[in-house]
């Protein structure tokens, strides 16, 4: 489930693999404690336990609290809240990202910003990034889950408002606020991602800064040196990579090669690339399928089965689960074609480090017999913050969303002016881009809403004099023009919010993960590979959620333009 | 009055005293006398009713829809819907299989390793080196799956692991045995009996120094060798403590550790893998099935039960104290 619908937002965790690997690890070791037991059962049940616990004391809270909510006059309520200390507590993702002299995510300058300018006095509670499922699973279950709850997946969002974890933030908002409010007027648009089947809003969120997401790259003087051009379709994208395999273009005298580097964008662009991608919904004839039922899916599993054969990846890549050594691949120069994404900025500097002659380009949307599919196209959203059902003072949350769109997130986005940035034409100018990615970068992660907005021009007039840094923008310029002028299919804006199809997502995302997997390594062909999945899917009740996505599908399809 | 006092705390050894009937007047006096060892045994109780028996209420929403909004009491009953649920689905009779099937290597290749082990070390004469060797065993046991995964990856790996190089060494070609179904089961024994045989050894050694050295005198005159001595002396004599164990072990048949499997396991090897803890973690806590995941683990527990009865049972038989 997770990677399903956390595919739209492969954007910012594959970068920090690293911070994953960490912050998994924390979490495991949480868990290390309960090992006598059965480790993950005893978990389950703990948090299960608590609930029974916390069940007795809290429900009565919450029930009285639910009912005020419900039956008490506007006002009453407004003068209850303003009485209520002005405090809250919101969950932030853990990427491993804030540096050890910087603090914590919980306790760092920004954080102090956060409190000494908005009025609110936030607590924060980080989720680590690659475990959002289970942590926030726990924590709702046990009643501890912050008051709110900031996650890109929708799907948590529909499930926590069935589960009644969370409320409908309409008459908050219509209350409270006047900004967020005053922007939600300006963009109409993002209303159906906030808005659930009940016809209320379940969550705030502002627009993406950009809506670009995977990247190819490939190293130019590579390309330059064996004399290639830049590819422009899948074959020639082969062509290319068999190539840098065979004929040494890093010049050290040893076939040492490994053309292609993996991400998490691997599967992903490998699948867009036949409109194809796994696990979601496609609309055939006015049918809703699974990608993998669509035909064009066996051309996916068939590029990545000769991509391993001809030996164009890693061939350990299925026991790289963080995707480190293919990380390595790149960034010590050993590959030439990386799949990524437009927040690569690390790695990319790591390759100077070690190669400062590299020169990289980004390869344009690629065709194939299907035609030419455009490189991901995030959903319009950004962070969405649902606000749970135990929330005190929901008036203090709209105060920090209000201050957060108003002027928060400016700071939390450039840093301070004169010291991580000055302001050239208008646009904030990043001063020193080491300086900024340990100060202020990871600070970009408490913004529950903001209105930056990155469009090429904006990209490369922030970089500052350094070459590099206007190299890397210029790439970034040219992945975000890609994903405004090609078209990227996607049928399905976010996942059918249909309950007989997540039950089973989970279970049959590792199914075909398995599948995958073996299909890419070994010679069972396409067709055999996708009749595994067929099986897989029917055993679990597939045909039952088609059915079922499919009646939602045509009681909603006016809503999903 | 003493040595009945002495007994009783002993607990099963008090059986004699116990056929004496006694008033509940006298059974008060001797709480009442025996009141601080009372004191010092409620933390423990407590321990017990608050984590163990408690929380058994939760089992309740194996038979409910449980919803978080109504709570453990507000659920809506179901019955055994979930149970059929799970026995009609392929999944988990497919989960159940691979659990049991690691648990039978467990049994027979990782469970007896210790005994093997200790046996070894007790013949050994020199005690430096015996510490020595001891002391290294015990070290994996205190490295974290997570750790150890990542050695065993990367000692494994086709291309850059020191096994495929001294495999290499024979004119063996590489092999990836982290993907191969065939050899990812081994590999999950062998890292067990790797990291835990030595922690295992401890228990062993104890039942071990236990053994009355005049029994060893006595063979040594009666002409018996090193084995003999062994086979007639040591393993009799640590008989019981492997007839516990043993009696434990089956309470886990049903379990494999989450930590083991989960860093271990990789999308290629899914099919051999894939365990009731695994399974759990996947439907409980990330797709929040709470009540499926509870009656998964209700049933390993009661089969986990079932197996201990019997075992025991069967030990008692065969002439060992077993567990009660």
């Amino acid at each position: 489930m997770n990677e399903i619908n956390n595919s739209s937002e492969i954007n910012n965790s594959s970068e920090s693999n690293e911070s994953k690997r960490i912050g998994r690890r924390i979490g495991r070791q949480a868990g290390r404690g309960t090992r006598i037991g059965r480790s993950a059962l005893s978990l389950a049940a703990l948090a299960l336990a608590g609930t029974a616990v916390l069940a007795g004391c809290s429900s009565e809270n919450t029930d009285s609290n639910n009912k005020e909510a419900a039956e008490g006059a506007p006002s009453e309520q407004a003068s209850a809240s303003a009485s209520l200390p002005m405090k809250v507590t919101a969950s932030i993702y853990d990427r491993g990202a804030v540096a050890a002299g910087e603090g914590t995510y919980e306790d760092n300058r920004w954080t102090k910003y956060i409190n000494d300018n908005s009025g609110v006095q936030v607590s924060w509670v980080p989720i680590p990034r690659n475990q959002e499922a289970d942590k926030f699973n726990v924590l709702i279950a046990s009643g501890q889950a912050p008051e709110l709850l900031a996650t890109y997946n929708r799907d948590f969002i529909v499930r926590w408002a069935s589960e009644g974890a969370i409320q409908p933030i309409d008459d908050y908002i219509e209350k409270y606020s006047t900004s967020y409010k005053a922007y939600l007027e300006e963009h109409p648009e993002l209303k159906p991602y906030l808005t659930l089947e009940d016809g209320k809003m379940y969550a705030i969120a502002s627009l993406r800064p950009t809506r670009a997401n995977t990247a190819i790259f490939i190293r130019q003087d590579w390309l330059d040196k064996l004399g290639l051009s830049m590819p422009t379709t899948v074959d020639e994208l082969v062509e290319v990579a068999k190539a840098f395999r065979d004929n040494d273009p890093d010049g050290n005298g040893q076939k040492d090669t490994i053309p292609m580097a993996m991400s998490t964008s691997y599967m992903a662009i490998t699948d867009d690339w036949f409109m194809a991608r796994s696990g979601e919904w496609f609309v055939e004839d006015g049918k809703v399928v699974q990608s993998f039922f669509t035909g064009r899916y066996e051309a996916a599993l068939d590029f990545r089965q000769l991509a391993y054969k001809e030996e164009l990846v890693d061939k350990e890549f299925a026991t790289d689960k963080e995707f480190s050594r293919q990380k390595q691949l790149w960034t010590t120069g050993r590959a030439g074609i990386f799949f990524s994404n437009v927040n690569m900025d690390n790695t990319m500097s790591d390759l100077r480090k070690n190669d400062p002659n590299a020169k990289l380009s980004v390869v344009p949307p690629l065709e194939t017999e299907y035609g030419t599919n455009g490189y991901q196209l995030e959903v319009p959203n950004h962070l969405l913050t649902a606000f749970n059902k135990d929330l005190k003072n929901p008036q203090a949350a709209i105060k920090l969303v209000d201050w957060l769109i108003d002027e928060g997130w400016e700071p939390l986005t450039y840093g301070t002016e004169g010291e991580h940035y000055e302001m050239k034409d208008g646009i904030p100018v990043t001063l020193d881009l080491d300086k900024y990615k340990t100060e202020v970068s990871y600070a970009s992660e408490y913004r529950l809403v903001q209105q930056e907005r990155m469009t090429p021009e904006y990209v490369t007039a922030r970089a500052g004099e350094d070459p590099n840094d206007q190299d890397l923008a210029a790439l970034k310029s040219t992945i975000i023009r890609n994903s405004e002028s090609y078209d990227f299919r996607k049928d399905f804006p976010y996942v059918p919010p249909v309950a007989e199809y997540s039950t089973i997502a989970t279970q049959f995302e590792a199914k075909w993960k398995e599948i995958n997997t073996r299909a890419a390594m070994t010679g069972i062909s396409a067709a055999e590979a996708v009749k595994d999945i067929r099986q897989a899917w029917e055993s679990l009740g597939g045909e039952q959620a088609t059915a079922k996505v499919q009646a939602w599908y045509d009681a909603n399809k006016d809503k999903l333009q | 009055m003493s040595s009945m006092r002495g007994e009783r705390m002993l607990g099963r050894a008090a059986l004699p005293a116990a056929s004496v009937p006694k008033t509940r007047r006298s059974r008060l006096r001797d709480v009442y006398r025996d009141r601080y060892l009372y004191v010092f045994l409620l933390p423990a109780l407590a321990y017990f009713i608050v984590f163990k028996y408690v929380t058994l209420f939760g089992e309740t929403i194996a038979f409910k829809n449980y919803r978080l909004l109504d709570g453990i009491w507000g659920s809506e009953w179901v019955g055994l819907k979930h149970f059929r649920t799970l026995f009609n689905s392929e999944d988990f009779w497919h989960v159940l299989g691979n659990t049991l099937l690691l648990n039978v290597y467990h049994l027979a290749f990782a469970f007896p390793a210790p005994i093997v082990l200790a046996l070894l070390l007790n013949e050994v004469r020199a005690e430096w080196f015996k510490r020595a060797v001891q002391n290294l065993l015990y070290l994996p046991f205190f490295i974290s799956w997570v750790v150890l995964g990542g050695m065993i990856v990367s000692l494994l790996s086709p291309s850059t692991g020191v096994v495929n190089a001294l495999l290499g060494l024979f004119g063996v070609e590489p092999i990836y045995f982290m993907t191969s179904s065939v050899w990812w089961p081994v590999v999950f024994i062998v890292s067990t009996i790797w990291q835990s045989a030595g922690w295992g050894t401890i228990i062993y050694m104890a039942a071990m120094a236990a053994i009355d050295p005049g029994l060893y005198e006595a063979a040594k005159m009666d002409g018996a060798g090193r084995l003999r001595q062994v086979w007639h002396i040591t393993l009799p004599g640590i008989r019981g403590t492997i007839a516990v164990l043993l009696v434990l072990q089956m309470g886990k048949m049903m379990d494999v550790g989450f930590e083991h499997v989960y860093n271990l396991q990789n999308a290629a090897v899914f099919s051999v893998s894939d365990v009731i803890s695994t399974y759990v973690y996947r439907i409980g806590l990330q797709n929040a099935q709470y009540s499926l995941a509870t009656a998964v683990g209700l049933f390993q527990g009661v089969i986990g039960l079932i197996l201990v009865l019997i075992v025991n049972k069967t030990v008692k038989k065969l002439g060992e104290g077993g567990l009660w």
